[in-house]
């Protein structure tokens, strides 16, 4: 028994010749794909893009019905999160605006694209302006420095 | 005033009367013509009091709300889109559902064509919350389970839905069925139909026709059968609205009145609007099925506007005698009886020659069973229910004809009550009868979302009694574990910190010594925190919860979505807590959503029954966590099933979807319990008896086989987990707790949030006998 247990704690912690997770070679960020399109798949990309015109137009349950339609479909992808975080601050609910913000920034916390990195542009931006709305000042400018920082412009 | 009590008051009055006279020493003939004259005068005065009191009654009744009209809860609508996963098999099973038949040539509403593998499918146009979808003709391939080449004359080749599957509602005590129509969403045909067929001069007459009468005598005499009836509708909507279905002369000569009055009283399309709706057409168990709008749906499958001219003449039939006309149980019959009506409607112009050879000709295209059964997922609609009544009262949910869109993924559920039935026989045939009795509870949601998928409330899924996937609370034994080893994440602990799994005892309040032991027996010595998880050793997790604090473990519970107050006491972290399947599913939920908080759902919109949109369950997210010490601590759920107490989940599922999970056993096996996600699904699976006794099996032996082989039924996603920015990947030294440049013999390769990792990176030492010593140090 005690030989059992060794031989699969060796392979999980010692790493080198371990099939493990912990040790596998995809470890680095899960990255969305980096296309013309928006979350890998048509269908979702549809409904993104009429989402955000719905949301452009004013029609924001529409919009977020759309959002979350496309997120049925592509549940990973920042910019549908992005879209609904907008949807939330257009209606004036800044705690729930930030919290689709974090969600698509959690979910895109890399990547170099400049796809990638306007995503997180858009959610900060939610953030810095929900925060202002909630009269959390302070917390608006940490949010704006981070976007300035991602753009490279002056602080 | 009712009858009685009007006949009582004649008879008090005449009584008065003669006491009156008699006391006033009138003569008898006079006096007895005094009487016949106050008679006619109190004889006028009922009648027009007995009018007055029905005409209050057609108007109050008709003016105000007619109909108490059920919610209607439908499933979740599949959406078909190129790549999406979809396997024949499925995609049978959803045609089936809303029972599509299978044609040779270019398919109509609610019919579909395969060939070889290319499918044509045509939708029947549904209402949905964003508007209605028209019915429109899709074409794709299925190739190698996935959708391909999708296109549709609808306008939209990216996406489309088919409508989503009837599975209920929400009925009123009287168990009256209905789908309100208004006239001008009647098909025309339809109409004039009904009304060549029932009543031809219903636009003429005053509620009462008796040229109708002398017409549906002479019909039926020259026919020798009753095909015509002489009531007009506005006498049969009297005679199902107010009235009882007694036969008699004064029940006939009320109708009449009553006829006369709402004719006097209402516009003639308001009145056959009432009648469209009202009109009673058939039977589904104890619920009467009124109005054309639910006969339509109930017989053919489809909304009253796609309707053909075969089945609008079969439907007007059925007016007749529904049950007499059933076609489902009187097939022939009701094709004769359609085929008369066919007949009247060439006869009155409603259709042309043409039309009626080619209506003749057709079956009569009535669908197997109606779209749905109450008593299929009762589990989910329970959830579904007790969700409403937080927002709803249960009179408007059971009178204003709602409907109420969900969650339910049909195929995940009734893969799910397959696996559970299986298994749950499996398991009653062996272990000497030991399990006779053993039941099985569970949900399944979209592990990013929270969307509830499918529930199990025990092993019988018809069964509408006691839900154990919301009801039964039983304790969780390790299910709880990550939410201590969670705690210790948050505290700044790493995966390769090690924590003694040695021997505990803890002198409780009430003076008693609790001292836990491991599953096997035995004690392990040093063991890296994500080993302890892995292998749920209790010793090294109670140390652990000890040194955090119980409180914190209490904190992450509650963070993770556990709303009821919990005991801060030390056997907590062993799981000593009982939970319903539905509370656990809620804390993991929260694991699987990378730390953010989405409460379950069942719903996601409700409209009216006019097709209104009224509320939208939206997609509601909180970051309860760091997305770090949810990562890492998912790595630990993953490496369970890699290595740990749930390896035998890849007997079943291929160890690519790195699937993430936890095995929960309670105090002398009493509950078997297991808990875990892949990219798109989590599942909480409990099994256990009802009387609470020990069984001869575990949570890997018991619940986790059920979730493997149900997650083995669905296409699974593989939980690729995005890695947040501030966690890095390190090679460290257990025994040391030493940052190495790279790999060296006793290291381990782990993530780690940045603010833990060691600062200084030291080389390899040349004696490598790092493991040796380590081990050396487990297993003393």
């Amino acid at each position: 028994m005690k030989i059992i247990v060794m031989v699969i704690l060796v392979a999980s912690l010692t790493g080198c010749a371990s099939p493990s997770i912990l040790t596998s070679k995809e470890d680095g960020p899960a990255l969305i794909p980096v296309n013309q399109s928006t979350t890998g798949i048509a269908a979702a990309d549809r409904l993104y893009s009429e989402g955000e015109q719905l949301r452009q137009q004013g029609q924001l349950a529409a919009a977020a019905e759309h959002f979350e339609r496309g997120l049925r479909i592509a549940p990973r992808s920042a910019a549908l999160y992005l879209g609904l975080s907008r949807v939330h601050l257009a209606e004036g609910h800044s705690d729930k605006a930030q919290q689709m913000a974090q969600r698509s920034l959690s979910l895109n916390p890399g990547g170099d694209s400049q796809q990638h990195k306007n995503w997180r542009i858009g959610a900060l931006e939610v953030v810095a302006q929900a925060k202002s709305l909630a009269g959390d000042l302070e917390g608006s400018a940490v949010a704006r420095k981070q976007i300035n920082k991602l753009t490279g412009a002056n602080e | 005033m009712s009858k009685s009590s009007i006949s009582e008051f004649i008879r008090t009055f005449i009584s008065k009367l003669k006491h009156f006279l008699h006391r006033h020493h009138v003569r008898r003939s006079k006096g007895w013509r005094f009487v016949g004259l106050g008679l006619v005068v109190v004889l006028m005065v009922s009648l027009v009091i007995w009018v007055g009191y029905l005409d209050t009654k057609i108007t109050r009744h008709f003016t105000g709300k007619r109909w108490a009209v059920p919610a209607k809860v439908y499933a979740r609508p599949l959406e078909l889109f190129d790549g999406l996963q979809l396997s024949e098999a499925q995609l049978g099973f959803e045609l089936e559902l809303l029972n599509y038949t299978q044609v040779a040539g270019p398919p109509g509403p609610g019919q579909f064509q395969l060939n070889q593998g290319s499918y044509q499918i045509s939708t029947r146009g549904f209402d949905f919350w964003e508007g209605s979808e028209a019915s429109q003709r899709v074409t794709f391939t299925l190739r190698n389970e996935a959708i391909q080449q999708l296109a549709s004359d609808g306008g939209s080749d990216d996406i489309v839905r088919l409508e989503p599957a009837l599975i209920g509602g929400i009925y009123p005590a009287h168990n009256e069925d209905r789908v309100l129509v208004k006239l001008d969403q009647v098909p025309a045909q339809l109409t004039a139909t009904l009304l060549a067929v029932e009543d031809r001069n219903f636009y003429q007459h005053h509620g009462l026709s008796f040229k109708g009468i002398a017409r549906a005598l002479v019909t039926n005499v020259s026919s020798g059968s009753v095909v015509q009836g002489g009531s007009t509708l506005t006498q049969q909507l009297v005679k199902n609205f107010y009235l009882n279905s007694e036969r008699s002369l004064s029940r006939k000569v009320v109708e009449a009145v009553m006829s006369l009055l709402l004719d006097f009283h209402y516009e003639k399309d308001d009145i056959l609007e009432a009648y469209l709706n009202e009109v009673y057409l058939g039977q589904a168990g104890r619920r009467g099925i009124h109005g054309v709008g639910l006969a339509s749906l109930f017989y053919f499958g489809q909304p009253l506007r796609e309707l053909k001219t075969h089945q609008i003449a079969l439907l007007v039939g059925i007016v007749k005698g529904p049950s007499w006309y059933d076609p489902r149980r009187q097939p022939e019959r009701s094709l004769e009886r359609r085929n008369q009506v066919l007949e009247v409607m060439v006869e009155q112009g409603v259709i042309e020659q043409e039309a009626y050879d080619q209506a003749r000709q057709q079956p009569l295209d009535v669908i197997g069973k109606p779209l749905y059964e109450d008593a299929r997922y009762p589990a989910f609609l329970d959830l579904v229910k007790r969700q409403l009544q937080k927002d709803y009262r249960d009179e408007d949910l059971r009178s204003e004809g709602l409907r109420i869109f969900t969650t339910l993924d049909p195929w995940v559920q009734e893969n799910f009550e397959n696996v559970v039935q299986s298994q749950a026989n499996r398991l009653s045939m062996g272990y000497q009868g030991q399990l006779k009795n053993v039941e099985a509870a569970g949900l399944i949601t979209a592990s990013n979302s929270g969307e509830v998928l499918g529930i199990i409330g025990g092993r019988d899924v018809r069964y509408q009694g006691f839900n154990r996937a919301l009801d039964a609370y039983r304790p969780i034994g390790s299910l709880v574990k990550p939410a201590v080893y969670l705690a210790a994440l948050e505290q700044g602990y790493t995966l390769a910190q090690l924590i003694p799994d040695e021997p505990v005892e803890l002198v409780l309040p009430n003076g008693d010594t609790w001292s836990p032991e491991n599953y096997d027996k035995e004690t392990h010595g040093e063991v890296p925190l994500l080993i302890a998880l892995a292998k749920s050793y209790n010793l090294a997790t109670v140390h652990l919860a000890m040194t955090i604090g119980i409180d914190r473990v209490v904190d992450v519970m509650t963070r993770l979505g556990v709303t009821k107050k919990l005991p801060e006491v030390p056997a907590l972290a062993l799981g000593a807590v009982s939970l319903s399947p539905f509370e656990v599913t809620q804390m993991y939920q929260t694991i699987a959503s990378e730390g953010f908080n989405s409460p379950l759902r069942t719903i996601r919109s409700v409209l009216t029954a006019a097709g209104e949109p009224l509320q939208r369950y939206p997609l509601d997210v909180e970051q309860r966590f760091d997305s770090s010490d949810i990562y890492l601590l998912t790595r630990a759920l993953q490496e369970t099933v890699k290595s740990g107490t749930a390896h035998s989940v890849q007997q079943v599922l291929d160890d690519d979807l790195k699937l993430a999970g936890k095995t929960g056993t309670s105090d002398e096996q009493r509950d078997s319990w297991f808990a875990g996600f892949s990219g798109n699904y989590l599942s909480v699976v409990w099994m256990g008896v009802d009387d609470n006794r020990s069984m001869p099996i575990t949570g890997a032996s018991g619940a986790l086989q059920i979730w493997a082989q149900t997650f083995a039924s669905l296409h699974q996603v593989p939980l690729d987990l995005t890695q947040p920015a501030d966690v890095q990947w390190a090679w460290i030294e257990p025994l040391t707790q030493n940052r190495k440049a790279k790999a060296c013999e006793g290291t381990v390769y782990i993530p780690m949030r940045s603010d833990t990792l060691p600062d200084k990176i030291t080389e390899c030492e040349s004696s490598g006998t790092g493991v040796i010593k380590w081990f050396k140090g487990w297993f003393n």
